[in-house]
């Protein structure tokens, strides 16, 4: 490395624009928004677009195979599978995003404040944290959700408490390495406050890692909520939801109707795949891997 | 007798912007036994070059014209393998910054064991240590060192491995790309004072890559200026310091503060380096160049020999010798 | 004479090395590393004092503690007559608009998501200097005078959008955009490419006049001494050797490492006589530094009293001051 190299590379602030142009990673992360973006708003416009109800039931023969009235098929209710696809994201989304909402405002926080602070301060935080971490997740989300009940905050807090452990790490590590920064010093020297220190210069330059975990976290959140909905821990019975259905199908797949679990199976692969593509994608272009 | 002969070497470079020529059309030979240094500012190509001749070069850059004859053989046709045998046996390298090329979990002998055996698996390890301790020795440091880890180490001691990793095979070419640039001024001095006796006493091709004229003024036989990717000046080092022709030349003359003379006052170089994704018609110097005329933005000087033994690239020259 | 700007009475600085848990538990003694070891000097109003060191010196360390980034273990530092150690509150907020940092490495001394205008009129802010408007203009101001023309065009540039020299120039603005009367610039043309060292240097020196500021500037290259020194400190293993007027030293070195130093950089004339001094070995350890002189290991003039008795830091003619036994006149 020659001394005074212009050509360091730095996260693009506008990376937006600039995305496709930084290769596979940059791709991915275009890749990933749309297919977020076309299954938000399908949710979204679900009241306006669904072909039939989709609670409404017998609208056609029970566990009818896809055909062109039915493009997916009926359930065992004789709901329409085609609209349930459409409407039945809104709860998983709500849940994963409540549940993220939860892990940044709990997660960062308390790794800022472990990577800041002394050893008296950290060493117990990290203890804790290390604690939760070593639970396997699903296992710790179904006994919190046991415990708590049903419901779409309950629901969303026993996810958040498997992750916030992961959001802790990453700020806490990168908090470590920042704070040692002569930018950061530099502050102290013109004057700055803790406050300032953390908020204004540190903070802004995890944004980066943030974004990624959050990403992959998301995807994550949605698998875990099918998992407790098809474990009976899910949300409401009466509003479509893809965890439902494939709880619900169970039943129906056993009597050979496939298309009972596997559209509901596609939705939620789709989406997580989609904010698994964004954190890749983002990573791949924040933390550009060593060429060979 | 030649052992390197360049000849009109092209790199490129793939980067965001698009293709850059990092390296072009450089041409030089370096006799057995001669050192030479190749001087010029950060981005204008000679680290590019000096690792072009081992051809390990990253995977965006490569070299899209030209031949580099080692001993006769053109090292850009090798294949792998042949290449792999080359390095360290025939040509070997060493860089900047020991910090990040030594392995830190790796004992200091074992790194030495690694790059004997690599090109000659039937010597035991016993043999390599022993050989790597004389190295040490030579190199001015107890074979104590071999049983230590590299975070034991100072900078100077590293950078002296280095140097050692790059000789324990005999190579008869060694290039180092800014030994010296990231090490104290003692520690320097100790470098270039050893780097001198080598010269001597392994009866070694050297060639000594770096932004520092006093460096080479010290080490090298003959110095080649680099800029934008191209030589514009060659010639022996004392002719280069008594007849400096290219302005940039006299301008990096300038530069190297004299400390033993009498104070006049540090120069400097207005503005920067160029930006070599966009084609340059001229000289590549001209828009930095103290005596520049209008030929020099037009047309690109030929690279002449004005002297015997000193090349020179540029228009002032063009009438024959001023 | 008149007070000192700045002045260190037998400071030293030590940073405890970290044992281990059981290390603790079972009680061995931590060690140090003595980074400043009993150093005193001053720094007189107005002028540019250089203290030269190489890496191990605790020469950062020292212009660290002129700005308490860090206290002094024990020892006194003064500004303007008053020990800085126990400032606070406003006092202290007093002491940071009058004392500034310039930094080594552009790249890590700028926040890469800050725009560089900000940046510069950041420290404004931290001592609630003006409307935003009002900051804005003097940033606007201290950019135009470190060469950014026009202001407006570079305000809202981010660090990896300018080159090296542009970045220290920011660095540079940052600094002084408080008007202060002391700055410290920690080797701040190392990282820069040789021909522009020259340039930014000045840049330093003009603002210096222009502002009537008191400058430290610490480095390794005996150039910049050289040529821009008032004064001239040296520095080895956490002391002061040998200091005194630029002329002075360079005239006539005193100390066997001052003199080491100055024969060591590398020479651009071929022809040049190379009867260097080269000194073998490395600088020791700052955790257990050699008993008596500390340079007694390396040094090609040592004899015996060297490796026993410690030699004080005093003056051998006018105000030349060497730490060696070999000056000493008395028996």
């Amino acid at each position: 490395m020659e001394k005074d190299s212009d050509s360091r590379v730095r996260p693009a602030i506008n990376f937006f624009m600039t995305l496709p142009r930084f290769g596979t990673g940059g791709k991915m992360v275009v890749i990933g928004i749309a297919i977020v973006v076309f299954l938000v708003a399908m949710t979204v416009l679900s009241p306006v677009i669904a072909p039939h109800n989709p609670t409404a039931l017998s609208v056609g023969p029970a566990d009818s195979a896809p055909s062109w009235a039915f493009p997916m098929g009926t359930n065992r209710l004789g709901e329409d599978i085609f609209s349930r696809m459409i409407a039945g994201g809104s709860t998983m989304m709500e849940v994963a995003g409540l549940s993220v909402l939860i892990c940044f405002l709990i997660g960062v926080p308390l790794g800022l404040v472990a990577g800041y602070s002394r050893r008296m301060i950290d060493s117990p935080l990290s203890l804790l944290m290390d604690s939760l971490y070593a639970f396997p997740g699903l296992v710790l989300a179904i006994a919190i959700a046991a415990v708590l009940g049903r419901g779409v905050v309950n629901l969303s807090i026993a996810i958040a408490v498997v992750y916030i452990p992961t959001y802790f790490r990453v700020v806490r590590s990168q908090v470590l390495t920042i704070k040692e920064l002569p930018f950061v010093e530099a502050v102290k020297v013109e004057g700055g406050g803790t406050l300032n220190v953390l908020f204004r210069q540190i903070f802004p330059n995890l944004l980066p890692s943030i974004a990624v975990i959050a990403s992959i976290n998301v995807a994550d959140s949605v698998i875990t909520e099918a998992g407790l909905t098809y474990l009976g821990l899910g949300v409401n019975v009466a509003a479509p939801d893809w965890g439902f259905d494939i709880y619900y199908g169970y039943q129906s797949l056993l009597a050979g109707a496939w298309w009972t679990v596997l559209f509901p199976g596609l939705m939620v692969v789709l989406l997580a795949g989609g904010f698994t593509f964004i954190g890749e994608g983002l990573s791949e272009v924040l933390n550009p891997r060593l060429r060979r | 007798m030649t052992l390197l002969q360049v000849q009109e070497v092209d790199v490129r470079y793939k980067t965001l912007k698009g293709e850059l020529k990092a390296v072009q059309r450089v041409s030089f030979d370096l006799n057995e036994q001669e050192t030479m240094g190749i001087v010029g500012e950060s981005g204008c190509g000679k680290s590019t070059l000096g690792l072009a001749l081992l051809n390990l070069m990253p995977p965006q850059g490569k070299v899209t014209h030209g031949k580099i004859l080692l001993d006769g053989e053109d090292i850009l046709t090798l294949d792998k393998e042949q290449l792999r045998l080359a390095r360290g046996k025939v040509v070997s390298m060493i860089f900047q910054d020991p910090m990040t090329s030594l392995n830190p979990v790796k004992k200091i002998g074992d790194h030495f064991v690694e790059a004997i055996r690599a090109h000659d698996p039937g010597v035991s390890p016993k043999d390599a240590l022993e050989k790597a301790g004389k190295i040490l020795e030579e190199l001015g440091m107890s074979s104590d060192r071999l049983a230590d880890y590299p975070h034991q180490l100072s900078g100077g001691m590293k950078q002296r491995i280095m140097i050692g990793l790059g000789l324990v095979l005999d190579p008869k070419l060694l290039i180092a790309d800014e030994p010296t640039t990231s090490l104290d001024v003692v520690i320097e001095a100790q470098i270039l004072d050893l780097l001198r006796q080598l010269k001597g006493s392994l009866k070694l091709s050297m060639i000594l890559i770096t932004h520092n004229l006093g460096v080479v003024a010290e080490v090298a036989d003959k110095i080649a200026i680099m800029y934008g990717g191209e030589i514009y000046e060659l010639a022996d080092t004392r002719a280069l310091f008594r007849n400096p022709l290219f302005p940039y030349t006299q301008l990096l003359l300038k530069l190297v503060p004299n400390v033993s003379q009498e104070t006049t006052s540090l120069e400097w170089i207005p503005g920067s380096p160029p930006d070599l994704s966009t084609p340059i018609p001229g000289c590549k110097f001209a828009a930095r160049c103290p005596m520049v005329m209008e030929v020099c933005k037009k047309s690109p000087p030929a690279y002449r020999e004005l002297e015997p033994g000193h090349m020179v690239a540029c228009h002032l020259y063009d009438g024959g010798k001023k | 004479m008149s007070t000192p700007l700045l002045q260190f009475q037998d400071v030293k600085k030590h940073f405890p090395v970290k044992r281990s848990f059981v290390e603790g538990l079972v009680g061995v003694k931590p060690k140090y590393v003595r980074a400043v070891d009993g150093v005193t000097l001053s720094v007189q109003e107005g002028e540019v004092f250089v203290l030269v060191g190489e890496s191990g010196s605790g020469k950062t360390t020292l212009g660290k503690l002129c700005l308490r980034v860090y206290v002094p273990t024990s020892g006194k530092i003064l500004f303007e007559g008053r020990p800085i150690a126990g400032l606070r509150g406003e006092a202290l907020k007093k002491f940071r608009r009058s004392s500034q940092m310039v930094y080594q490495d552009p790249v890590a001394a700028l926040n890469p998501r800050a725009r560089i205008g900000d940046a510069i009129a950041e420290p404004l802010k931290f001592h609630g200097i003006g409307s935003p408007e009002q900051r804005k203009e003097r940033a606007y101001k201290m950019m135009e005078r470190v060469g950014f023309d026009p202001p407006e065009e570079f305000y809202p540039r981010y660090p990896h959008e300018l080159s090296g020299g542009q970045r220290q120039r920011v660095v540079i603005a940052r600094a002084l955009v408080l008007d202060p009367k002391f700055v410290v610039a920690d080797e701040p043309v190392a990282m820069l490419d040789v021909s522009i060292r020259a340039q930014i240097l000045k840049l330093l020196l003009d603002l210096k006049k222009e502002m009537n500021l008191t400058l430290m500037i610490i480095t390794h290259d005996i150039a910049i001494a050289k040529y821009f020194a008032d004064h001239v400190s040296i520095m080895y293993l956490g002391k002061i050797v040998e200091g005194g007027e630029r002329e002075t030293i360079f005239r006539n070195p005193m100390h066997p490492y001052t003199k080491a130093l100055f024969s060591s950089v590398p020479v651009p004339d071929p022809e040049a006589a190379r009867d260097r001094m080269i000194i073998k070995g490395e600088i020791p350890s700052p955790i257990s530094p050699p008993p008596g002189c500390r340079f007694n290991t390396r040094c090609p003039f040592v004899f015996d009293r060297c490796k026993t008795e410690e030699p004080p830091l005093v003056p051998r003619e006018d105000s030349h001051l060497v730490a060696c036994h070999l000056y000493d006149k008395a028996p």
